[in-house]
């Protein structure tokens, strides 16, 4: 009931200053002219479906006992659909299947098969895009929104009379930080979702990946950074530095950071310096590969490297661990 | 000691110095304090004499550099004491967006009572505060004094046998002052114990059955009002109006007095000072109509006692 009570209270206090109000307007707006965009391209998805092709299928072969070999399914099922195309198996004792094709049915199948991973290549390309969009946006206007929430509480007269209560400055931390989490995490929800069924709508690719990734990935890098932001909020009582350090971080250290092989050892040449600098990619956040994680799982389904995922949980521990018990023990 | 509401063990609090060539700030000196069950306490003091740092440590929103302190048996600072306390802090900011009701709701369930005694213990309080008709306005509308009778009632919300209030007339006017005496007198008549904080000695002399005041972090006087004010070296001799001439042509014969009008002020050690002087103005044939120990004002000590001289 008590953390009920702060969370409760601090989405109060977040809707009351009218942040998240003027994020949902940004989102909004930006849903509407995605919407407009999305339209316009309709035209060149149902182009790209109907654009007929040259080259001809006339066999496809697949494995029979892989479960999910999806092309070949798909493959299987418009063959079946097509009263033309034969799907027997060319050979019934061995795993591998010939799905035999007719020169007359291939243009069919050929813009039913081929064209459709054309226009899901191209929305797969433009929600990874929008992924690195969304994931910028939610590190920015995310913690814009909630840098306040602890300092607010610390103001004197506030504090004074919430430590007066009966409870433990950890759950009365815990509490209002889970509000600005739980707050953040429904509008980043609603704004992927909103942009799934946008393209969804226009395009009949309904790519739930996007969703999937983009979110978590998303949420998982604002834990990251808020993480960072309420530790300096009560060891600084401010929240206009932690904020300016986490853009500056996210703006400018984080991508030479993680391409400092290609860009800063091309000048620094130190191993002394390239060893502190390599300690700083592996001690700070790594929203740019955060990022890129995202759009590469959105293309395909796989990941080169665990690194920023374990990295961010093991600091969110730490920021966590120094907020809570710096927090503990201050004099108000 | 089962009687005691508040016990203060050596309490004392050394803020460190902020910058590099900082003194650290010797805020309370070690304390040594009881204060009984269903007293109204008074805490005396100029600006940073170390009232609020008292009240601070006993309420666990800051930690003492050593000494302890127990509030009814509990440790001080701890969530077990924290249940049984009170307390309207001075200068007290609430959530602008709530409403007064909504106030006492949020701190209501921080405390851990349950909604149905959260509804019926606002609307008593409310009424109590005269807040009533004001329980659906958002704060941010109230006066000073309306956020005095709100944060009293958020004090007094969960039933508590200690409460601590740091200025509670701040800001509330003459009738609403009187109004909140009223309620800290009937708090006193339910049992509990007040720990009132306050600069405005005549509301303490009025209401308070203890004071202690304190100075630069020390406490440097205790005792009941009574106590406080009477002084035993200074007596007030009167004498009829029609002697008052006689009477200042005695006076250079009585060492340490002072004769205005038909008075006469006597710095007396002992009473047979004051006998000695009775003497002297009854063998000028003078008729005495009162003698009384001349008593200060709760002002006039602690004023006295806040500069250098007082103080030593």
């Amino acid at each position: 009931m008590k953390v009920r009570a702060l969370i409760a209270d601090t989405f109060r206090e977040i809707y009351a200053k009218k942040v998240i109000l003027g994020i949902v307007v940004i989102e909004v707006l930006t849903l509407v002219v995605t919407g407009l965009v999305v339209g316009m391209l309709s035209d060149s998805y149902d182009n790209a479906r109907t654009t007929t092709s040259s080259s001809f299928i006339t066999t496809v072969e697949y494995d029979s006992t892989e479960a999910h070999d999806t092309t070949a399914d798909r493959l299987l099922s418009i063959a079946e659909d097509s009263a033309a195309i034969t799907a027997t198996p060319a050979d019934t004792t061995t795993p591998s299947k010939i799905l035999e094709i007719t020169p007359a049915d291939s243009v069919q199948l050929r813009s039913a098969s081929n064209q459709e991973s054309l226009v899901t290549e191209m929305v797969r390309g433009q929600l990874a895009a929008y992924s690195t969009l969304v994931g910028v946006a939610v590190f920015l206007l995310a913690i814009f929104a909630t840098a306040g929430i602890v300092p607010s509480m610390m103001e004197k007269g506030t504090i004074d009379v919430l430590i007066s209560k009966p409870v433990d400055r950890a759950m009365l931390l815990f509490g209002r930080t889970l509000g600005g989490i739980i707050a953040v995490g429904a509008n980043l929800l609603l704004f992927v979702l909103g942009i799934f069924a946008i393209y969804g709508f226009f395009s009949g690719i309904w790519l739930t990946s996007f969703v999937v990734w983009t979110f978590l990935i998303s949420f998982f890098g604002f834990l990251v950074f808020y993480s960072f932001v309420v530790c300096m909020n009560i060891l600084s009582e401010s929240w206009v530095l932690p904020m300016s350090l986490s853009y500056i971080h996210i703006f400018l250290f984080s991508s030479f950071l993680s391409n400092r092989e290609d860009t800063l050892y091309l000048f620094i040449t130190s191993p002394i310096l390239q060893t502190i600098i390599d300690g700083l990619y592996w001690i700070l956040p790594q929203p740019f590969d955060l990022v890129e994680a995202n759009r590469s799982l959105i293309f395909s389904g796989m990941i080169t490297s665990y690194a920023p995922f374990i990295q961010g949980a093991i600091f969110i521990l730490v920021m966590s661990a120094v907020a809570v018990w710096r927090f503990r023990r201050k004099d108000f | 000691m089962a009687n005691t509401a508040i016990q203060i063990n050596g309490l004392e609090k050394i803020y460190k110095g902020s910058g590099r060539k900082s003194q650290p700030i010797h805020a309370l000196k070690p304390l040594e304090l009881d204060i009984p069950q269903g007293q109204i306490f008074g805490l005396l003091g100029p600006n940073g004499a170390g009232k609020t740092t008292l009240v601070k440590l006993l309420l666990g929103i800051v930690f003492p550099t050593n000494g302890t302190a127990t509030i009814q048996g509990r440790a001080a600072g701890t969530t077990a004491a924290k249940q049984i306390i009170g307390y309207l802090p001075e200068n007290h900011r609430y959530p602008s967006y709530l409403t007064g009701f909504g106030v006492l709701r949020y701190f209501g369930q921080l405390s851990g009572l349950d909604t149905p005694t959260i509804q019926r213990r606002s609307a008593e309080l409310l009424e109590i505060v005269q807040m009533s008709q004001w329980a659906n306005t958002r704060i941010r509308q109230y006066s000073k004094g309306m956020m005095q009778r709100i944060g009293l009632a958020q004090a007094m919300l969960n039933n508590p046998d200690v409460i601590f209030l740091d200025e509670p007339t701040d800001g509330v006017d003459p009738v609403g002052r009187r109004e909140i005496r009223e309620v800290i007198a009937e708090l006193k008549e339910q049992g509990k114990t007040v720990f009132l904080n306050s600069h405005l000695l005549s509301e303490v002399e009025l209401i308070c059955d203890r004071v202690a005041i304190m100075n630069k972090g020390e406490l440097v006087r205790m005792g009941t009002v009574k106590e406080l004010t009477a002084t035993q070296k200074l007596w007030r001799i009167e004498v009829e109006q029609s002697h008052q001439q006689q009477l200042s042509l005695l006076s250079p014969r009585i060492p340490t007095a002072t004769v205005t009008n038909n008075v006469m002020l006597l710095t007396a050690e002992t009473l047979s000072d004051v006998n000695h002087a009775i003497d002297t103005i009854r063998s000028a044939e003078i008729l005495v109509s009162a003698v009384r120990p001349e008593r200060q004002s709760l002002e006039d000590l602690f004023i006295d006692i806040i500069t250098e001289g007082g103080a030593k």
